[in-house]
């Protein structure tokens, strides 16, 4: 697995983390790693995701939790993302992370009717969220689909902070642990897709 | 004239439709509105919470619902719900009594112990196309919503949508063409969805 040749310039990367532990890099992987990343996990067997208890959404989801050995593309994708990264991310981050301890790696494909409601991931175990974004078409947030980092609002009931749109070959980090970042994907209503492979450090 | 041939006991659905009366015109599409027997709806809803539905989506992706289907065993159990055994009387026998009457031929639930349940929620959808059976959608939704939150049934060739059904039976023939736009926010609707072929 190869990191695109800018995100080996974690000086840069750290002072823009540094300003709001939130941070969008693009582009994160050699853009073949990418397309061949993509191409891989389209070609699995999709699922409806199973009901959250702890927040509301629909979308279709791969989940792979990585084999010793196994060759095929995503398994490797994901031993370097749970084995390699960490490392890569404490000279970003200044942190050092783990990964969950079942190493599922979670894909996900929104569809038209697909959404995420507001949710801040907090939990007494994760630590940084990240969002890699594997999506190569473009189409304007009024049809959902876009990452939104939002705040409760007494006047209009939530306020949007910031908007990040599917992104080719993206990876979005924020910490969860010391920031209450709200965040969702507003409902999906046109014939896209965005596909994305999401999850926490720990 | 709509002839139901059974007992009193065993009417579930409502007075108004029951022998002797007109039965309503026919053109491919009818909704029957406060359709059931008094409080049938009511202790079905209850009978139904907590049902495991599951998100189905087929192949074209043209149709995005949550489906559960219960099968009640041929013989009446007083261990299951009752409201369920009143649902398989209700396909059995009057449905396809009633069905009959307005569509103009003779038809039957084929397996009136499978109940067939769909539920509409934020995220639901079914692109337009046509009705593969005549079919019986019997509403047993809660609280109505506006049409621009989607979840309505629309008819798209005649110009008809209909809110979400309470106590309705929904006949649409084999060949209209139906779809419901995409429920946007968090409603929910639910209904036993019933083929009904030639008797």
């Amino acid at each position: 697995m190869k990191l695109a040749a800018s995100a080996h310039d974690t000086a840069s990367l750290a002072r823009a983390w540094q300003a709001r532990s939130s941070v969008r890099i693009g582009p994160f992987l050699d853009d073949g790693v990418a397309r061949e990343l993509r191409d891989a996990l389209r070609a699995q067997a999709w699922a409806a995701a199973p009901p959250s208890a702890s927040v509301r959404l629909q979308y279709e989801v791969f989940t792979n939790i990585p084999e010793a050995g196994c060759d095929h593309f995503t398994c490797r994708f994901a031993r370097w993302m749970w084995d390699e990264v960490p490392a890569w991310l404490e000279q970003v981050t200044g942190r050092r992370y783990r990964p969950p301890t079942d190493r599922e790696l979670v894909a996900m494909i929104y569809r038209r009717g697909s959404y995420l409601d507001p949710h801040n991931d907090r939990d007494p175990i994760r630590r940084l969220a990240f969002v890699i974004g594997l999506t190569s078409t473009w189409w304007p947030p009024e049809h959902g689909g876009h990452l939104e980092f939002v705040e409760p609002d007494d006047a209009d009931g939530m306020r949007l902070i910031e908007r990040r749109d599917p992104g080719w070959n993206t990876l979005d980090l924020f910490a969860v642990d010391t920031h209450d970042r709200l965040h969702q994907v507003p409902q999906l209503t046109i014939d896209v897709e965005r596909l994305t492979i999401s999850g926490w450090f720990i | 004239m709509i002839a139901i041939p059974a007992r009193d006991a065993d009417v579930f659905v409502a007075p108004a439709l029951r022998p002797g009366l007109a039965a309503p015109r026919w053109d491919g599409a009818v909704r029957l509105d406060d359709a059931l027997a008094p409080g049938l709806v009511a202790e079905v809803a209850v009978a139904l919470t907590n049902l495991p539905f599951h998100l189905e989506i087929d192949d074209a992706r043209a149709d995005v619902r949550w489906r559960c289907t219960l099968t009640l065993p041929p013989k009446l159990d007083p261990q299951l719900p009752g409201p369920g055994w009143r649902l398989v009387r209700l396909l059995a026998r009057e449905l396809p009594a009633l069905a009959s009457a307005i569509v103009g031929r003779a038809v039957t639930v084929a397996s009136p112990h499978t109940l067939p349940l769909i539920s509409l929620r934020k995220g639901s959808y079914l692109d337009d196309t046509p009705a593969p059976t005549l079919e019986a959608v019997i509403g047993l939704a809660g609280a109505a919503w506006p049409a621009a939150w989607g979840g309505h049934t629309e008819l798209p060739e005649r110009g008809v949508a209909w809110p979400p059904g309470c106590g309705t039976i929904d006949l649409i023939d084999a060949g209209v063409r139906r779809r419901i736009p995409l429920v946007r926010r968090h409603v929910e609707a639910m209904s036993l969805h019933v083929a009904l072929v030639p008797a």
